[in-house]
């Protein structure tokens, strides 16, 4: 009987092996390296469906974590430079990458062309725990000053890490590094008070702060931003030189030509450039992405100096 | 979950060296084991005033192991247990050869191909295979597998051998 | 209280429109057939699903992938039971009973508890999660790292103790386990551990891979040993699909203390959950009055770790709906789906969007009342399935688990390592080592690190922090008793005289 049932499968899909070849030609991957649900893996998304809206080419997203990101980074800069595959990816894949790990299995500077930027994400928020006595960030320099052995924050990844270091450095704010390998991880640390405070992107920080449960002493960079206007920024500060400038973009292997880089860019322009796009983003939390291929190997140059000389002066290891 | 144990009044000059060899001899495969891996480590950072190192909790995890190693080896001596097992060759080596083969052919010879030879080396494993049986059989298993994994769920890997 | 059965009121209202019963059914019955599956995971099929999300209303999308996620755990606990392949961590504990009782033909009421099991937890911890949320997320946030180590610690322990025979050899299983969970590269530092120079090795060993090699592919070779002759499954004619009054009757307590269990360690983000089937199996293996069937095939074996581990499924969504924060990796895709939709998870998200938070509690119990509709009648052509003449099923789930491996990572290496393991698998149970305790140690292994790592940080390197906290010390004592506990019997048993050897 069993048997039987089998046979009539056979007999159903052997009629069915006939099929189409898939055209796997006119296929372009986005390699995200990290799980989906990310801010870089949510960018890339958004664009590749709007690509495919918008070309003849379907653009479609796989994701290879690993390493931090770094795993898809090595995938991709080993790739084929025919167009149909690309990394979507953040800086501390690549200018953070360059500027603090020695034993690369790629150069992220040589072995990816950069086609454009995608999304740029805005100011980082430091927050503390709402019950934390400190109520301005010059109180908090002072108390943590007061008690070191009890300062820490939560280091997720370079791209908040390096920003933290810098503040740290500029204003003399002591405190001890503690990993954690995802925010909200970190997040939960800050609320049950192990962590002192943490610098992180919106996503992460603000609904706590709007919760109650946090309270936002900074934000990076110069001005103030919407969702917080009563807290100053680190340039008002003192310390105009606190800025992160992270963003997800999109790389070609090494070996494309600057013309199909230039075509690339030019697609992603486009979509980038349509509102409901820039929507899309927004309620990602993020900003669509202006820089493309010189402009943003010259923005990339801009950001491996600077943190290079941070990771200096601060003394920060990475293997 | 008592250890139970065998406990034998020894008779004159006649008691074994090893009593347990299944305890000793797992105790020296878990020693070697950690010898092994301490010498993989060996090269890893370790603490530095309270930070953990990448050595550090290996070779902790390390010690605990080489200890209870030394203790499997003791209680081989001292408490008598079962004999070594009786390891098949055949069935588990056959099956092992299966597994391998279905690793390395799938992405040059493809899908088809790749079940319908795994699903024969396994059968070699089973003296009571039958092999007209195990064609038909292994054939509606491949017509499945690729029906399901490459036409259902779009797996990517190759249906036919490139040429 | 009256508040929230208003709430769940407007959830039911919610989640009981056509769309999202729909929706919720189908992600039911695709987390099964995705757990069923070996190798294709939970978290795979999530990222494969979450375009199609983008177009659908957000309590639809969250419906549909918190119902494959439950899903997934049921799909898990049938292939541990029907082969012993755990599908997740959590259905290794509901593979040692429940194996055993597939063996003796009594996989339908195997299956059947551990369905009926799982509604009644599921019930139980969604009427929790409705009504006690808030203050359920205060126990959340009482664990820090410290606090989290103890209680891996007390994981490692329970794997022990669960164990039959020797706890020395346990223990060698547990820290060989761990000592497999350091393979890869080191999260702090980047350092390549014990990776021989290989890529694939970097992120570590994949628990379906060893999970498959070391209990399912193990089990086909212990089976066809002998120079091949089957010794195999169905020994016995497969007696009656459902449970009796009696079987029932004696699972009625498992499953109310694993639902117990389960649903405050299911709140615990990160561990929490994992731990809750091996603590319900550890605690029924001490209270039952069946005790000695425990690893030979008792219901309640079965019973409890399964209504443990439902019970935390649902409880674990807590702290992402009252805080934003995700206990696994499905949740953080759950919370990008939500963030595509435009929100942004945090504590505000129940007040603002009620009908969200209420609708997927409510299309919770929902799902749980359609698994059960959709396992109970699958029992029976499981059980047909395992008719199949062994000689022709075996090389079946040979190259379907092949496959299954392959496809998690697109790579040939990782099909090899399940074969390896296979062989390992096979050779540790000859020589009367358990492989339950070793792939318990590997699941605990990093967070173990992580916890034990970041405690000695944030306290400056000073241990008591263990000892001073009292939650921790009362699990590090907990952990110390269960261990002695354990090793007592045979330290006075030496002084008796004779036992016999487990073979």
């Amino acid at each position: 009987m069993r048997r039987l049932w089998k046979l009539a499968q056979c007999a159903a899909v052997m009629s069915l092996v006939a099929a189409p070849a898939i055209a796997q030609d006119s296929t372009t991957k986005f390699i995200v390296g990290y799980a989906p649900g990310g801010g870089n893996d949510l960018s890339a998304r958004v664009v590749a469906e709007a690509l495919t809206n918008s070309t003849d080419r379907t653009f479609i997203v796989d994701n290879k974590p690993g390493a931090g990101g770094r795993l898809a980074a090595e995938f991709v800069s080993k790739a084929a430079p025919d167009g149909t595959t690309l990394l979507a990816t953040g800086n501390s894949v690549v200018s953070m990458a360059a500027a603090i790990y020695s034993n690369l299995a790629y150069d992220p500077i040589n072995d990816l062309v950069p086609v454009a930027i995608i999304a740029d994400y805005p100011q980082l928020v430091l927050i503390v725990a709402a019950d934390h006595p400190a109520k301005t960030f010059e109180e908090f320099v002072e108390w943590s000053k007061a008690n070191p052995e009890k300062s820490n924050y939560a280091a997720v990844a370079p791209a908040y890490t390096i920003p933290t270091e810098q503040l740290k450095l500029a204003s003399g704010l002591q405190a001890e590094a503690v990993s954690f390998k995802s925010s909200s991880e970190a997040l939960v640390g800050v609320l049950n008070g192990e962590i002192t405070f943490l610098l992180g992107d919106h996503n992460t920080t603000l609904p706590t702060v709007e919760g109650g449960q946090t309270r936002a002493l900074l934000v990076t960079g110069t001005d103030r931003i919407s969702q917080l206007p009563d807290v100053p920024s680190a340039g008002e500060l003192g310390f105009p030189e606190v800025a992160s400038s992270l963003w997800t973009g999109i790389f070609a292997p090494k070996g494309t030509t600057p013309e199909q880089a230039e075509e690339l860019a030019g697609m992603i322009s486009n979509v980038l450039k349509d509102e409901a796009v820039q929507g899309k983003l927004k309620t990602i939390g993020v900003t669509a992405g202006t820089l493309v291929t010189d402009e943003f190997k010259v923005q990339i140059g801009k950001e491996v100096e600077a943190i290079s000389s941070v990771v200096e002066a601060a003394g920060l290891k990475f293997e | 979950m008592l250890e139970a144990t065998v406990k034998q009044r020894a008779a004159p000059g006649s008691r074994p060296l090893i009593a347990s060899p299944r305890n000793f001899w797992g105790g020296i495969a878990l020693l070697v084991v950690s010898l092994t891996a301490l010498w993989l480590v060996s090269g890893l950072s370790g603490m530095r005033g309270y930070t953990f190192g990448a050595g550090t909790m290996p070779r902790l995890i390390i010690g605990l192991l080489i200890a209870l190693s030394i203790g499997l080896i003791g209680m081989g001596l001292v408490i008598k247990g079962a004999s070594l097992p009786r390891l098949a060759l055949r069935g588990p080596l056959m099956l092992f050869a299966a597994i391998i083969f279905f690793a390395v052919a799938l992405s040059s010879l493809g899908i088809v191909l790749t079940s319908f030879f795994t699903y024969l080396i396994a059968g070699l494993a089973s003296k009571e295979t039958r092999w007209g049986e195990a064609v038909i059989a292994g054939a509606c298993m491949t017509v499945f597998c690729t029906a399901l994994f490459y036409y259902g769920l779009s797996l990517p890997f190759p249906l036919w051998p490139s040429l | 209280m009256t508040d929230s059965i208003y709430n769940l009121g407007m959830g039911f209202g919610v989640a009981l429109s056509p769309i999202n019963l729909a929706m919720c059914f189908l992600g039911a019955l695709m987390g099964t057939l995705v757990g069923v599956l070996p190798g294709v995971g939970t978290v795979a099929t999530v990222a494969m699903l979450l375009p199609l999300t983008f177009g659908m209303p957000p309590e639809t999308a969250l419906i549909m992938l918190a119902g494959i996620y439950y899903g997934a755990q049921y799909g898990g606990s049938t292939t541990s039971i029907l082969v012993n392949i755990p599908g997740e961590a959590s259905s290794i504990i509901t593979a040692i009973d429940g194996f055993k009782m597939a063996q003796k033909g009594r996989a339908g009421k195997a299956l059947a508890v551990a369905a009926i099991g799982s509604f009644v937890a599921g019930c139980v911890s969604t009427l929790l999660v409705s009504i006690l949320g808030e203050p359920l997320t205060e126990v959340a946030l009482a664990f820090g790292a410290a606090q989290y180590f103890s209680l891996m610690v007390l994981g490692l322990v329970l794997a022990v103790v669960l164990a039959r025979g020797s706890v020395v050899r346990a223990l060698s299983m547990v820290a060989l386990g761990l000592l497999l969970a350091m393979i890869g590269s080191d999260l702090e530092s980047g350092a390549q551990r014990m990776t021989f120079g290989l890529p694939e090795l970097s992120d570590g060993l994949n628990f379906s891979v060893v999970a498959m090699g070391l209990f399912g592919f193990a089990e086909i070779f212990r089976n066809l040993e002998d120079d091949g002759v089957d010794r195999s499954v169905l020994t016995q004619k497969i007696k009656g699909l459902m449970p009796t009054w009696q079987d029932l009757k004696s699972c009625f307590m498992p499953v109310v203390r694993g639902t117990a269990l389960g649903s405050v360690l299911g709140i615990l983000p990160g561990g929490g959950a994992t731990i809750s089937s091996f603590a319900a199996y550890t605690l029924e293996k001490k209270v039952s009055r069946n005790r000695t069937e425990f690893g030979r095939g008792a219901i309640e074996g079965v019973a409890a770790p399964e209504s443990a581990n439902n019970a935390a499924a649902q409880t674990s969504f807590i702290p992402l709906l009252t805080l934003g924060l995700p206990s696994n990796a499905v949740m953080a895709l759950m919370i990008g789906a939500m963030m595509i939709q435009g929100i942004v998870p945090g504590p505000q998200v129940i007040e603002k969007q009620p009908e969200l938070v209420w609708g997927l509690i409510a299309s919770m119990w929902i799902g749980n009342l359609m698994l059960l509709v959709i396992n109970l009648p699958l029992v029976g052509i499981w059980v047909k399935l395992l008719r199949v003449p062994y000689r022709l099923l075996f090389p079946s789930i040979v190259v379907f688990c092949s496959i299954g491996m392959y496809s998690i990572n697109n790579s040939p290496f990782d099909v090899i390592m399940a074969g390896v393991f296979g062989l390992v698998g096979y050779v540790l149970v000859k020589w009367d080592f358990e492989p339950a305790p070793l792939i318990l140690g590997m699941v605990l292994g990093l967070m173990v690190e992580e916890n034990l790592r970041r405690a000695l940080i944030i306290s400056r390197g000073d241990t008591s922090v263990f000892f001073t906290s009292p939650l921790s010390l009362g699990l590090l004592l907990l952990s110390g008793a269960l261990l002695i506990l354990a090793v007592l019997p045979s330290i006075s048993g030496k002084r008796n005289e004779v036992f016999v050897e487990e073979d």
